[in-house]
């Protein structure tokens, strides 16, 4: 045990005195928000050429309104809010077609498209304005008339902004129009058909001193965001350091160092003070990472106060706990590999199925944070791949596991974490001297076996 | 005098390959024991067996009075026949590493580090990263990471291969001043005349079984003054197929002859003088270099084949 711990010292110092691990600190939170700044960099360079666009208004009320709504938008739609105002959005701009005689629009402005001089063109049936015709006496729906139709055409359907503000603005339109012939007021209306707002609040209860604790209202971001944050980063952290074991195994065999440290070292000695190290540099950026945040938490007005209380001491020891047995199974397996190949394509072959198992639990992520004690939640956080993240979601996710559940993952992992250090220790011991052709599953198995 | 070493009936095999068989050595305490072999043979398996890297399938391997079960003895020093070093590390770093690995105080392991480097002239490389040395200067820091805990046991495989001569100088003036105080040191070594210059007993391994093990001067009794090194103008020539002459081993400057059992020296060399000058005729021991290829040479390595080969048809 000793010199496991002069290894994990030496490699744990090693790790966290380069470079590469003070940008990795500065650069994981970046590629975190990674979809928020690529958003804002599409802002920037968002194409804000007009979409000019022709309008066949067979109604002739849809035109005059467009025209307006487009001017609105022009002095108001398409700016940044910040000064220096700066144009954000394409202005959108309609324009009038008339068929000459014996013309068939379609197939002119089809031609208009393609010679890009505009963008998309508009048909109006001449009665989209109109109320759909009441049902028949028997309840059926009466059949609709074909001049109730609004055609969009473009050669770039992917588009959809001015579709959607075509609909947008036609819709106002002729739910004004319908109304005001049926003689309602739109104010009216608009209050009568205002939609009911549910309040999602936690359980009130009452203390052991008999004091009456009321029900808060509960917090999305303390509910789902929390144990979503929490999860991932304890998932992101296993991935970016956990690999890494794999890589130095592989370099310590390859050029050569290994034999000199199994003569040295036993090697499950050296495979502990490796895996004590790798664990040593996850918890040291959790303890960065957690930091910021909570300090973040605690001064920022964005956050909600139900945040900082959903932060326990009991939350962030179940973190730790499960970052920890996380990265000893997937650590140990990663380092057996490196040690079992000899050279990196061998490595990469065996890593493949790994790192299947170890995304799993990303693609339950949705699942379990909408009904976190529901059969599925409750049967994936018990296998051990996934327990590290799902039941780090599950503790951190109202209403959290039942404490037998706590239990079981503990014993089952647990068991699962010493079962991979075991057997890596045993693959590692005789993968470490081996040279050539990297082995076979079945070999590996043997290797477990061997004296 | 006690044994730092003592093997008996060890074998080992891998699959189907027998690497080592019914292999008994003894290493007395305080000598230095040179372990020859062509490559193959089986040194690096023993060599492990000896550091417990590997356990052997059968027999008893016994280091400094214990039958050790795990590698890794402090009181052992070991430099592996293919070596590397952290690149990244500092040269003292490292060294303060593998001595805290071998059960070293830091302080005294940096300590000791920095005596060493001084006495291989590498004082002004601690600071430096082990990537900036040249490969001797690496082939020593390794040195010194083998010895800087004074270990009472030193296992070199092939220590010297790849050195210039004035480091090589510098590496065995090292080992036998280790060895003056008390070390006791075993290294495998391809090069016959620094195993006869610098061992005190010598071992040879041929497929995996022991076929030479005493002192120099033992080992070369046994093969008798059956050597005669020559130097003469267009010496083939002259033997021309002689009957006294069993074998010839071209040395460049000489070559050194092999007499047939009954032979006598005085009759080859008028024969030879009648026919060229000759400028060295010496009867002699056979060096170990003779008796290596003896042993494990194209010819003997194909009368043990057709050897084994006969024994397997018969079997069969």
């Amino acid at each position: 045990m000793g010199k496991a711990l002069v290894v994990a010292r030496t490699e744990y110092l090693r790790a966290v005195r380069t470079k590469g691990f003070v940008i990795g600190v500065i650069l994981m939170p970046v590629l975190m928000s990674g979809g928020w700044i690529a958003g804002k960099i599409s802002e920037e360079a968002a194409d804000v050429a007009d979409r000019r666009f022709a309008v066949v208004d067979r109604s002739g009320l849809v035109l005059p309104e467009l025209l307006r709504a487009a001017a609105a938008r022009d002095a108001r739609g398409i700016w940044s809010a910040d000064e220096p105002r700066e144009q954000e959005r394409p202005r959108f701009v309609p324009e009038e077609h008339r068929p000459a005689p014996g013309e068939d629009p379609i197939v002119a402005l089809s031609d208009r498209v393609r010679d890009d001089e505009i963008f998309g063109f508009l048909v109006v049936g001449a009665g989209v304005l109109a109320a759909p015709p009441a049902p028949g006496p028997d309840g059926q729906p009466a059949p609709d008339p074909a001049d109730r139709e609004l055609s969009w055409y473009t050669d770039t359907p992917t588009y959809e902004d001015l579709p959607d503000w075509i609909r947008a603005q036609v819709g106002d339109v002729a739910r004004d129009q319908r109304l005001a012939g049926a003689g309602i007021d739109r104010g009216l209306v608009e209050r009568l058909t205002q939609g009911v707002w549910v309040r999602t609040m936690g359980l009130a209860r009452v203390t052991a001193a008999g004091e009456l604790r009321m029900a808060q209202e509960s917090s999305e971001a303390a509910t789902k965001l929390l144990p979503l944050i929490l999860s991932l980063l304890l998932f992101i952290l296993v991935m970016s350091t956990a690999p890494a074991l794999l890589n130095t195994v592989l370099e310590e065999k390859m050029q050569k160092i290994a034999e000199v440290l199994v003569a040295t070292v036993d090697p499950f000695d050296l495979l502990l003070g490796k895996l004590l190290a790798t664990t040593g540099v996850a918890l040291t950026l959790s303890v960065i990472y957690l930091g910021a945040g909570l300090v973040f938490a605690g001064t920022s007005d964005v956050v909600p106060p139900q945040v900082l209380q959903a932060i326990t001491p009991a939350t962030l020891a179940w973190y730790l706990l499960f970052q920890v047995m996380a990265l000893l199974s997937y650590g140990a397996i990663y380092a057996a590999i490196g040690a079992a190949c000899s050279e990196i394509q061998d490595a990469q072959n065996l890593m493949g199925p790994l790192m299947i198992i170890t995304m799993v639990p990303l693609f339950f992520i949705g699942p379990v944070l909408s009904t976190p004690d529901g059969t599925l939640s409750r049967v994936l956080s018990l296998v051990p791949t996934a327990t590290p993240m799902l039941m780090m979601m599950r503790v951190s996710a109202p209403p959290g596991p039942a404490w037998w559940e706590l239990v079981a993952a503990v014993v089952i992992t647990g068991a699962f974490t010493f079962g991979c250090v075991w057997a890596a220790g045993r693959i590692f011991r005789v993968g470490i001297l081996s040279q050539g052709q990297s082995p076979s599953w079945r070999r590996l198995a043997q290797w477990m076996r061997e004296r | 005098m006690s044994d730092a070493i003592r093997l008996t009936s060890v074998g080992k095999t891998f699959g189907e390959h027998v690497a080592v068989s019914d292999l008994s050595l003894v290493v007395p305490a305080g000598r230095i024991y040179g372990f020859i072999g062509p490559n193959g043979s089986g040194k690096t398996t023993t060599l492990r067996m000896i550091l417990h890297i590997l356990l052997p399938d059968s027999g008893t391997v016994e280091v400094l009075g214990q039958q050790v079960r795990r590698a890794a003895s402090d009181r052992i020093g070991y430099l592996p026949e293919e070596r590397g070093l952290y690149k990244k590390l500092k040269v003292l770093d490292l060294l303060v590493y593998y001595g805290a690995l071998k059960g070293l105080p830091r302080a005294r392991a940096r300590q000791a580090g920095r005596e060493w480097l001084a006495r291989l002239g590498l004082q002004d490389w601690s600071e430096r990263k082990v990537e900036q040395l040249s490969k001797g200067m690496a082939q020593k820091v390794q040195f010194i990471a083998t010895v800087l805990h004074a270990p009472e046991l030193l296992i070199l495989d092939e220590p010297f291969s790849g050195l210039d001569p004035v480091n090589l100088q510098a590496l065995r003036d090292a080992i036998l001043e280790l060895n003056r105080a008390g070390t006791t040191v075993l290294f495998s070594t391809h090069d016959m005349s620094m195993a006869e210059r610098m061992c005190d007993q010598i071992g040879m391994i041929f497929r995996g079984r022991k076929v030479l093990d005493g002192t120099l001067d033992e080992i070369q009794r046994r093969y008798g003054d059956d050597t005669v090194r020559l130097r003469a103008a267009d010496a083939r020539a002259a033997l021309d197929g002689h009957p006294a002459v069993a074998g010839v081993l071209d040395m460049g400057r000489y070559q050194e002859l092999r007499l047939a059992p009954g032979a006598d020296p005085q009759a080859l060399l008028a024969h030879l003088a009648a026919r060229t000058r000759v400028d060295l005729f010496e009867v002699a021991r056979p060096s170990l270099h003779d008796i290596f290829v003896r042993i494990a040479g194209p010819e003997a390595d194909a009368a043990a084949r057709a050897s084994s080969g006969a024994a397997a048809g018969e079997a069969g």
